[in-house]
């Protein structure tokens, strides 16, 4: 079913319209929350969330792309639920890499929180624009998607080496970028 | 009041856009202009352009036309490709008040090239081919390069290059879909892409010929390559023919671990016995982890090198030939880093610097070899 219908449904109301999007989006989604919680059970009650926060904000939200839509929910809610375990839980190796990389990046906001945060936006899509496409891709897959290095490297067709460097190397000019504007 | 934030938390709020792109299926990066192919083809327009003046004569023009393949004379072939073009009938397509006329085509079982004159009233900056929207025999290829001229001479290159096999029995029903207007950058189209007349046009290009005069040579020669872990690396097969020269290099498994391959480019240069320039560059294979030498559709010149109008040429030996002599160079990456804060718009980056040493920074790796070339029965 096309997304224009799915979004049609929710808008009148249908229930089957969260039947349609699980059926359209389940696989994609499930992938996001098992990247970073690696868990049948946690990644299924990610997804249970996303179509419940969907039926919520749909209306009055139409969202423009669908998939990014759910995706931003499932990251949102694998990304709180991992908070809550990690404290009991020690993650394994690949989730450890991929928050510590992501960790070099936290920074703060000097002025008045909303406002800084659109400006944040502003850099880091700035930032993204200015990548060669495959740069993006990769750092798009690794700290949006939460894929395994491994992963990527078969993507692009070269060594998990390659992508370390690449996104060591991205990661810094990012950091140079966000303390030039005064998030760090 | 200073207030942390999270990057994991803020960087799922980038575009939908992004998001969307980064989630479809990765195709190889493409190449869409080469700023020096823009300039070449220019330069060969001019003299173009001056011996159609001297050939007004519709006679003469016509002779000009049934001797030489435009996209090969264009292109700075030393063969003419003329035997090599598709039967196809020239035509014309107008939308927008853009014209655009198709005039020849040459393919490959992965190679598409097709020469394209087009009016524009107001001078068209940019034309391309819709990757998305051209078809074999009904089936979307994506390619893997794609080489075309921008220019405001109204005579376009395409050039299309794809991982996999586009024609079926040398053959295949192609249907092609051209778009022009402004320079993408510019954003001035009638969308986002730039793109003011998109045209489509069906035909049949028959590589058969081109099949036919392809050859290929089993060469098993081992050339020293000190950075890789083996310290050799295997000049697998030959392949040649008058659009293309390849060389497969397959890896040891010692050697798929390839950290420095950001760093360093390489080429295989030298003539052949005629003395023709031949230059491949080394890259990897999109149908397999290993390696190959390619000459280059834009010839050997390097990044904003200077040619004389009539010194255009490509860097492809005669596959008569009896023989290659070849030399490996190595090319040291250079980057240089932009980052700088000017007018309150935060500049960075990295640009390629062609090296202002010796030989543009090419060093040689080794010696001179030969490749013997089987004689054809």
């Amino acid at each position: 079913m096309e997304d224009t219908q799915i979004i049609d449904l929710f808008w009148k109301r249908e229930e089957r319209a969260v039947t349609e999007l699980s059926n359209k989006y389940s696989g994609y989604c499930y992938k996001i929350a098992w990247n970073l919680l690696e868990n049948h059970e946690d990644s299924e009650e990610c997804l249970s969330s996303t179509w419940y926060a969907a039926w919520k904000t749909i209306p009055p939200h139409r969202p423009s792309v669908l998939s990014a839509f759910v995706g931003r929910i499932t990251r949102r809610q694998a990304i709180d639920l991992f908070r809550k375990k990690r404290a009991v839980r020690r993650p394994d190796t690949h989730i450890a890499d991929l928050c510590d990389e992501m960790e070099e990046l936290n920074g703060v906001y000097s002025v008045e929180e909303e406002i800084a945060r659109k400006e944040l936006m502003q850099v880091i899509e700035q930032f993204l624009k200015k990548l060669s496409e495959t740069d993006r891709d990769i750092f798009i897959r690794r700290y949006w998607y939460l894929d395994p290095i491994r992963e990527i490297a078969k993507r692009h067709k070269v060594s998990e080496g390659c992508i370390k460097t690449n996104l060591c190397r991205n990661r810094k000019k990012l950091q140079r970028i966000l303390q030039k504007e005064g998030f760090r | 009041m200073k207030k942390e934030f999270n990057f994991s938390e803020e960087f799922g709020n980038i575009s939908d856009q992004m998001i969307e792109e980064a989630g479809k299926e990765w195709h190889p990066r493409k190449y869409p202009v080469l700023q020096f192919y823009s300039r070449k083809i220019a330069c060969v327009l001019l003299v173009f352009i001056l011996g159609m003046a001297a050939f007004r004569s519709p006679i003469v023009q016509a002779t000009v036309e049934k001797i030489t393949s435009e996209i090969g004379r264009i292109m700075g072939f030393q063969k003419d490709l003329l035997s090599y073009t598709s039967d196809i009938q020239e035509q014309s397509q107008t939308k927008n008040g853009i014209t655009v006329t198709l005039k020849e085509a040459i393919a490959d079982e992965r190679i598409l090239m097709v020469e394209a004159d087009i009016v524009m009233p107001d001078g068209t900056l940019a034309s391309w081919i819709n990757s998305e929207k051209t078809t074999f025999d009904g089936k979307v290829f994506h390619p893997i390069e794609e080489t075309y001229s921008t220019g405001k001479s109204g005579k376009f290159i395409y050039v299309e290059r794809y991982s996999e096999d586009i024609l079926t029995d040398g053959t295949a029903k192609v249907h092609l879909v051209v778009e022009a207007g402004k320079d993408p950058g510019t954003g001035v189209g009638l969308d986002d892409t730039g793109s003011i007349a998109e045209v489509a046009f069906d035909f049949i290009v028959d590589a058969k010929a081109l099949e036919a005069k392809t050859r290929t040579q089993e060469l098993n020669i081992e050339i020293p390559m000190p950075r890789f872990p083996s310290g050799k690396m295997r000049l697998q097969e030959l392949t040649m023919n008058d659009l293309y020269t390849v060389i497969n290099v397959p890896l040891a498994d010692e050697d798929r671990d390839l950290e420095f391959w950001m760093d360093y480019e390489y080429k295989l240069k030298g003539k052949d016995n005629f003395g023709n320039p031949v230059s491949m560059e080394l890259q990897t294979r999109w149908d397999s982890d290993d390696l190959e030498f390619r000459s280059d559709f834009v010839g050997d010149y390097e990044s904003g090198e200077s040619i004389p109008d009539d010194k255009i040429q490509m860097s492809l030996p005669d596959k008569d030939c009896s023989y290659l002599e070849l030399q490996l160079y190595e090319r040291k990456i250079e980057y240089e880093q932009v980052d700088s804060l000017e007018d309150d718009e935060y500049e960075w980056g990295e640009r390629f610097i062609p090296p202002a040493e010796e030989n543009y920074g090419w060093k040689e790796v080794g010696e001179l070899f030969r490749i013997q070339i089987d004689s054809e029965e």
